[in-house]
């Protein structure tokens, strides 16, 4: 299972980024490699336009299974998310990757 | 001939000069030595020129846009769409390619680029144009979106050309521009012969003209002011004018009377002489600067 995380940096105490198009980055939890990456979203941060549809498609394209968010999915992010079949976890708050995790594990 | 009345801050009296100028100019036409008067309403987002102006329709018009169409059947899935588009219009997940008509800008980008001609364009509804012809000859045209569109560009580029196809150079057409300063206030003045701004004497109505004055150098356009709501505020805006060189061609006082003709959908220059009297110099003196 890949999980991805709107995060606001890379290390499992890093917090969940309220945005989601608009987020810091992507860490990325691979569970059977038991591994953290981090994607940057540097470029997509300040797009003047299509922020969600971007963002939605790096998350697909990291092949992602569950998709977590401290806030809400935006529109469009949510529609090309949805399209994929991924599944949406909105809402768990700022709190750190670490309590994220083993909050949706629950 | 095209004049723009536009401003940075938003109700400041684009739609009173607007309206008021186009009026007085159709009532006086033989006078004035003036063919046609053409009042268009490009604010699309919020048209109210019409609110002022008895007219009989002439002719309503749909609008539409080209936006791409996926046939999934053709698509070989090669990304290039999603690639090449600057708005982020399409998005490719692997099994499918979304389209986002909203955030298209009609380029063909994706259409024309597309190996497999799986992105046909297709003509898409945005809104609707109506033409009037008003009691005292004035001809007005008025735009607008439909609820939904984000987009008013395309749009003001279709009535600019509708009203360019429909009157002639001799026309004197004035144009009602949205507020601000943004992508819609800059397809509207695009080729305007003089911007007028309006605004009025306060700090807020200052930092949005100096705005305003700045995009319309940027495009190099002349421009001139109008003070409207003269009386409140402060000169801040008559030194402002003349520190830079910018005409300020008219002051339209503040005025309980004035507030309440617009509230009832009323011409000014029906009823108030001072005002009709401000109007024909405004008038004058935009002719003196387009000549100029």
């Amino acid at each position: 299972m890949k999980i991805v995380f709107a995060a606001t940096g890379r290390n499992w105490d890093s917090l969940v980024d309220s945005r989601f198009g608009r987020a810091e980055g992507y860490t990325l939890y691979d569970e059977e490699k038991d591994e953290l990456s981090w994607h940057s979203n540097a470029e997509n941060k300040s797009a003047g336009h299509g922020a969600g549809v971007q963002a939605g498609q790096k998350v697909v394209s990291l092949g992602a299974n569950i998709v977590v968010t401290g806030g809400s999915f935006g529109p469009k992010a949510g529609d090309v998310i949805r399209a994929a079949g991924i599944e949406m976890i909105p809402d768990v708050g700022e709190i750190t990757l670490k309590e994220a995790y083993s909050k949706i594990k629950k | 001939m095209k004049i723009a009345i536009a401003s940075g801050k938003g109700g400041t009296g684009k739609t009173t000069l607007a309206v008021n100028l186009a009026s007085y100019i159709a009532e006086e036409k033989k006078n004035l030595n003036v063919q046609e008067v053409v009042l268009v309403d490009m604010d699309v987002e919020e048209p109210n020129s019409g609110l002022f102006i008895k007219g009989e329709l002439k002719r309503t018009e749909i609008k539409y846009r080209m936006v791409p169409e996926w046939i999934e059947s053709k698509c070989t899935f090669c990304k290039k769409c999603a690639n090449v588009c600057n708005f982020n219009a399409l998005a490719y997940i692997g099994v499918s390619v979304l389209i986002f008509p909203e955030l298209c800008h009609s380029c063909y980008a994706c259409s024309e680029l597309c190996p497999e001609n799986a992105l046909p364009m297709k003509a898409d509804r945005m809104g609707e144009l109506r033409q009037y012809i008003a009691e005292n000859g004035l001809h007005f045209v008025e735009s607008r979106l439909d609820i939904g569109i984000e987009q008013a560009v395309p749009l003001i580029k279709q009535t600019h050309e509708f009203i360019d196809s429909e009157f002639d150079e001799t026309a004197f057409k004035i144009i009602d521009s949205p507020p601000g300063t943004s992508c819609p206030v800059i397809e509207t003045v695009t080729d305007a012969e003089l911007v007028v701004l309006v605004t009025e004497p306060t700090p807020f109505g200052l930092n949005d003209l100096k705005l305003a004055v700045d995009t319309m150098n940027e495009l190099d356009k002349k421009c001139a002011v109008i003070v409207n709501r003269d009386g409140i505020g402060n000169d801040d805006v008559d030194n402002y004018c003349a520190e830079n060189n910018i005409p300020l061609i008219g002051k339209i006082p503040h005025m309980h009377e004035a507030a309440k003709l617009y509230s009832q959908g009323n011409l000014l220059i029906d009823d108030i002489d001072e005002i009709r009297d401000i109007i024909k110099d405004i008038y004058s003196n935009i002719k003196k600067l387009i000549k100029g």
